[in-house]
């Protein structure tokens, strides 16, 4: 791990470093049996993702815990962990913490995407030393499946539904065979056989669903975790109010959004990310994630102190909703305006920033 | 608490958590081990004179079902058994011991359990309810265990050592409690069983044990010194002399379902077909039992089960069961691995364990035929030779007294005062209970049906009609209260069908079931809720309508059920028809109906100010504006919106006119904005001569092809209008035109050929002789 005066040079550390002082104290206080190939046992796997007083760790996110255990043992059994949601339900940020927990390295990650090729997430060469040595180990140059195969490690795999299909089944024989052939190699090293540790958690987006189908072969290799967007309004808005803090503080703010602003915020995020309750079709195709209210809370504060120098008020948020959320999407446009008109207008009687929250709908686009 | 205390000093005080296996084997083995001369049960002390009927032989699930029916009110209460409650074991194990068992609580007509239908709920009261929230959250905090259930199986159902089990009860309950007294309903009861402990006590003919909800444990042990041994008098209800109240205790035969069915604070432990197996078989073989069960239940209905997901589910169970310091598999460690190993597609809704209550809809087809296996199907039945249900009599009863016959046929007529009224309630109200024999052979289709005021029934005896009538028993002692318990269980199955909601609403009001609790309210408004059919809510609405608007018709002053649903279909309604959407032709009349239901509602409350609506007409009309105004919608919902602004009279408070509508619309669809203009608002637009002359300019206006595709849309608009109306427009038409002396029935009579068709052939003519004379080949006619 490296020092700490390096680390303050980093934009955004790994997890393996942020917490490295919580994963020595664990792994040296960890007594019981972890699975081969693990940097720690499932109890303190959890106790790292969750946070626990006892062994001194902090919570790192807000989850189910019979998610992350049904998570922990999915990875301890040997299948692969899909974790599915909608955007901005902290699936990397899981998918990071479950590997760092599980083999202290987060970083062997594939970010799927639609120019995503096989050598990317297989190997490549070193063309200079191919061409004078011909294909040898040296001239190999490992990509994460490789790495994680060789070294017994857990690989991330963002995003998968949106690799081409060819991609995503060419894991099919990896996963259920756990080897991986090297062709152009001979001798040992023609063949990668995975060692004990290694396991693939793969993050897809639902609103992806259907950009690259996945196949039933593949679906079935893979345990399915859904990722829900914080079910607890409490939780939801302590979390909106201390990050959005946090970004103020950053943006050199003295002032945080008000409570009552954030309710607003919080529930009118909560409504419209449900949608109907009959059925998807009446969500607002903007993504309406904790994630995306943590910036129009930022949005809200920045707004109100460089224009005004005051705190936020329900008519900044207005404004903020519709610049940031709703962008130039028409459907949603109209869908918000009804929102206001209707849901709001039932909500009046509940305290006066409801009151101004509502008269302020002229401001929507 | 230690065999010690029961000798002489203290009685046995086993606090439990009802229908817990766990608690049941701990009840089983205290009364083996401390063989006690008394067993006092939590559970209605009015049947403490029948008792015995208890033991002969029933098949569980059964219950005890109290009711009290009175001038003031109706309650009814269950106090459910199964094999694996621990009240059920201690009458068993207490009678086989040769203890004398009783039960030592208050009656379910007592006051105390005036919001309670579950006797063995988790919680009595709202107070009680808050505190064991907080009291959970705590411990949920501190074990990093989340949810009622996972965490009650965590620290007690695992529990093999009975020792320690007792020694967790015992601590759990008295941190529960803490000090505090309770809320008054709770005090009462505690009051009557503190009062059946201190008199066995003082009876000194050996040991007393008590099995009581674990709440009330510490209390208990608290209280019942105070008492001085006077055997306790069971409570009757208020009135109980008079003629018109009606009350008792007596058993029904009890199923799975129900019994899992309990929500909000009358829900107990879930799940009773799996708690039945923990019971019986231990938590191995019960699990073993589970997964065969999903197993056999996903085969049948063609869902995914291989054996490789099987095995994938079994190792996934044992290593969550480890993690979680298990020593056995547990309901949610099998749940749980379901869910990973089983589903392979994004959830749309949280996992049904994770939360209390029903499953929400869009829950997975697999978690949902999961969580119905664990329920179970297991279905009672009382030993033959058990007291019939009241039901029985009170039908006969009832029958007698409205001058009904036991067998034959009914004539009624329902203008005639309410004695015929009241007669044809029984009838419905037999009806409601599904009897066999019981035939409505004619009569109005809905309550208030102008059309016809006669009813015919035949009635038919025969054992088949006995014997539905004796399971019946199982949902009331009297008519009334048996067909509302029956119409609340087949309305609670109602889900997002709105039409099937308005029906039932009808056969309530029929069978003059007018007062429902709450919980029975918003139920009916979480139905309407999910309802995505604009057409079935119209068709809703204005059937419910006439039900808002003139309940006194029927006898009645309000009808609390209508207008709650009413409101929630409203909502329903404006939030749906907001957004601009295309109507396919087919669904144009049933849009149009929706806003006349709309417009008639706003003219109903306006109309009389004292039905009690919740969303405000304004809001209705600000809709219609909003949807009158917007280019984007489909023009027959504008010109529907619009007509119902007009015949509101709101039309001068927005800038829409009907004209600028129908000139601005594409030709196509001309007829679909005039259709929704005539539909709402046709007496002010025909008697209107400026609109009248406007639209005859449009239509004038419009080329001859235009005028083909729009005829048919055009002439359907104008079916809205009834016979004297369409001849006034006639006329109107003609003066116009300056054709004076023509009959209007030149313009309204039948036509012999369809006119669609011959204004297509008169255009097709008509672009032919253009061809012709382009080429020359028409012969000019001179003028």
């Amino acid at each position: 791990m490296s020092e700490p005066d390096q680390d303050q040079t980093l934009q955004r550390p790994p997890a393996e470093i942020l917490y490295a002082d919580e994963l020595a104290a664990l792994a040296a206080a960890d007594a019981d049996p972890r699975p081969p190939g693990w940097a720690l046992s499932l109890k303190a796997a959890k106790a790292f993702v969750l946070g626990d007083p006892e062994m001194g760790t902090t919570p790192k996110i807000v989850a189910p815990v019979a998610s992350i255990e049904r998570m922990l043992v999915t990875l301890a059994t040997g299948r692969g962990l899909m974790l599915v949601g909608e955007p901005g339900t902290a699936k990397s940020l899981l998918s990071e913490l479950l590997a760092t927990a599980v083999s202290g390295l987060s970083t062997l990650t594939i970010q799927g995407g639609a120019s995503l090729t096989e050598d990317q997430i297989k190997y490549s060469w070193n063309y200079a030393l191919l061409i004078n040595e011909g294909p040898s180990p040296r001239a190999l140059v490992p990509a994460p499946l490789h790495t994680g195969m060789s070294q017994g490690k857990l690989v991330r795999f963002e995003e998968i539904t949106r690799s081409p299909v060819e991609v995503q089944d060419s894991l099919l024989g990896m996963l259920s065979d756990r080897v991986m052939a090297v062709p152009e190699l001979s001798g040992d090293a023609a063949m990668v056989y995975a060692r004990d540790g290694f396991n693939l958690i793969a993050t897809a987006n639902t609103r992806d669903r259907g950009v690259n189908e996945m196949s039933a072969a593949l679906k079935r290799r893979f345990d399915f975790e859904t990722v829900f967007p914080i079910l607890d309004f409490a939780a939801e808005l302590e979390l909106v109010a201390r990050n959005s803090s946090r970004l103020l503080a950053d943006s050199g703010i003295p002032v945080t959004v008000p409570e009552p602003v954030l309710e607003l915020l919080v529930s009118t995020f909560r409504d419209l990310r449900h949608g109907d309750p009959a059925g998807g079709s009446d969500r607002l195709s903007a993504v309406m994630s904790t994630a995306e209210a943590v910036n129009v809370a930022h949005a809200v504060g920045v707004r109100a102190w460089y224009l005004d120098q005051r705190e936020g008020t329900a008519q900044d948020l207005v404004d903020s909703i519709s610049g940031t959320v709703v962008k130039d999407d028409p459907d949603d446009r109209a869908k918000l305006r009804r929102y206001f008109e209707q849901q709001v207008a039932k909500q009046v009687g509940r305290g006066d920033h409801w009151r101004s929250f509502y008269e302020a709908r002229h401001r929507l686009p | 608490m230690s065999e010690q205390q029961s000798v002489g000093q203290a009685p046995v005080i086993i606090g439990v958590r009802h229908h817990s296996p766990a608690c049941a084997r701990l009840v089983v083995e205290r009364i083996r081990a401390v063989r006690p001369a008394h067993v006092l049960i939590e559970g209605p002390a009015d049947v403490n004179d029948r008792i015995d009927e208890l033991h002969l032989g029933h098949r569980l699930p059964i219950a005890v079902y109290t009711y009290l029916s009175s001038p003031t009110g109706h309650h009814t209460s269950w106090a459910p058994f199964a094999e694996h409650s621990p009240e059920w074991q201690a009458l068993t194990v207490g009678r086989e011991v040769g203890a004398r068992t009783r039960f030592i609580d208050l009656p379910a007509w007592h006051a105390a359990f005036a919001e309670l239908d579950n006797r063995y709920a988790d919680t009595a009261s709202m107070e009680e309810e808050q505190r064991f929230r907080r009291f959970e959250a705590q411990v949920s905090a501190q074990m990093g265990i989340e949810g009622t259930d996972a965490l009650w199986d965590h620290v007690f159902e695992s529990v093999t050592d009975l020792d320690e089990l007792d020694a967790r009860l015992t601590q759990w309950f008295s941190s529960l409690r803490a000090d505090t007294a309770g809320s008054i309903g709770n005090a009462a009861r505690e009051e009557m069983m503190a009062r059946w402990i201190a008199w066995a006590m003082a009876e000194a003919d050996g040991p007393v044990l008590v099995v009581c909800g674990g709440y009330h444990a510490p209390g208990l042990a608290r209280r019942w010194r105070e008492f001085d041994g006077q055997l306790p008098q069971t409570p009757l209800p208020p009135d109980h002399h008079s003629d018109q109240v009606r009350y008792g205790s007596y058993l029904v035969p009890y199923s799975f379902r129900r019994l899992d069915s309990f929500t909000g604070y009358a829900s107990g432990m879930p799940s009773p077909a799996y708690y039945q197996w923990l019971w019986s078989l231990g938590a191995e073989r019960a699990g073993l039992r589970l997964v065969e069960q999903v197993r056999q239940r996903l085969r049948q209905r063609n869902l995914p089960a291989s054996t490789a997901t099987l095995i994938a589910v079994h190792t996934h169970a044992h290593g969550l069961a480890r993690l979680r310091g298990h020593d056995a598999v547990l309901r949610v460690d099998w749940l749980d691995a379901m869910a990973a190993s089983w589903v392979n597609d994004a959830l749309d809704v949280p996992l049904p364990w994770s939360y209390r209550g029903p499953i929400r809809p869009g829950t997975d087809p697999v978690l949902v035929e999961v969580m119905d296996v664990l329920a179970g199907t297991a279905q009672g039945a009382l030993a033959p030779g058990t007291p019939q249900p009241p039901l029985v009599a009170a039908v006969a009863a009832e029958l007698e007294s409205h001058d009904l016959p036991v067998h034959g046929t009914v004539e009624l007529d329902l203008l005639a005062g309410p004695a015929e009224r009241s007669r044809s309630q029984v009838l419905h109200r037999l009806r409601l209970l599904d009897l066999p024999g019981v035939k409505r052979t004619s009569g109005p289709s809905f309550a208030l049906d102008g059309a016809t005021h006669s009813e015919s029934w035949s009635l038919q005896e025969s054992h088949a009609r006995l014997a539905a009538l004796i399971e019946a028993g199982a949902w009331g002692g009297t008519l009334t209260d048996a067909a509302r318990a029956r119409w609340v269980d087949a309305v609670s199955q109602v889900n997002g069908d709105v039409a099937g909601l308005a029906a039932a609403l009808d056969s309530a009001v029929w069978a003059g079931l007018t007062r429902f609790t709450d919980g029975v309210l918003a139920q009916l408004a979480d139905a309407v809720a999910t309802e995505t059919d604009l057409g079935a809510l119209g068709r809703a609405l204005r059937r419910l309508l006439p039900l808002l608007r003139s309940p006194q018709l029927l006898g009645w002053d309000s009808l609390p059920a209508v207008t709650v649903t009413v409101d929630a279909i409203t909502d329903r309604a404006l939030w749906l028809i907001e957004p601009p959407a295309t109507i396919a032709p087919g669904e144009i009349d049933a849009h149009l109906g929706l806003l006349i239901g709309l417009r008639d509602l706003v003219r109903t409350r306006r109309a009389d100010s004292d039905v009690d609506l919740l969303v405000p007409a304004e809001r209705v009309v600000a809709v219609l504006r909003r949807k009158a105004e917007d280019g984007a919608s489909d023009p027959a919902s504008r010109g529907g919106a619009l007509g119902a602004l007009i015949s509101l009279e709101e039309h001068l408070a927005t800038h829409a006119d009907p004209l600028e509508l129908l000139s601005r619309c594409p030709v196509g669809r001309l007829g679909d904005a005039l259709a929704g203009l005539m539909a709402l608002a046709r007496e002010e637009l025909v008697t209107d001569s400026l609109f009248v002359a406007g639209l005859d300019r449009v239509v004038t206006e419009l080329g001859e092809g235009e005028f083909v595709g729009a005829l048919p849309a055009l002439r359907g608009a104008f079916g809205w209008l009834p016979a004297r109306e369409r001849g006034g427009l006639a006329e109107q038409i003609l003066s116009l035109h300056d054709i004076s002396g023509a009959s209007t029935r030149v313009l309204t009579g039948r036509l012999v050929h369809d006119p669609v068709t011959v204004a297509a052939a008169t255009h097709a003519e008509s672009e032919a002789i253009a061809q012709l004379s382009q080429w020359g080949v028409w012969p000019e006619v001179q003028p």
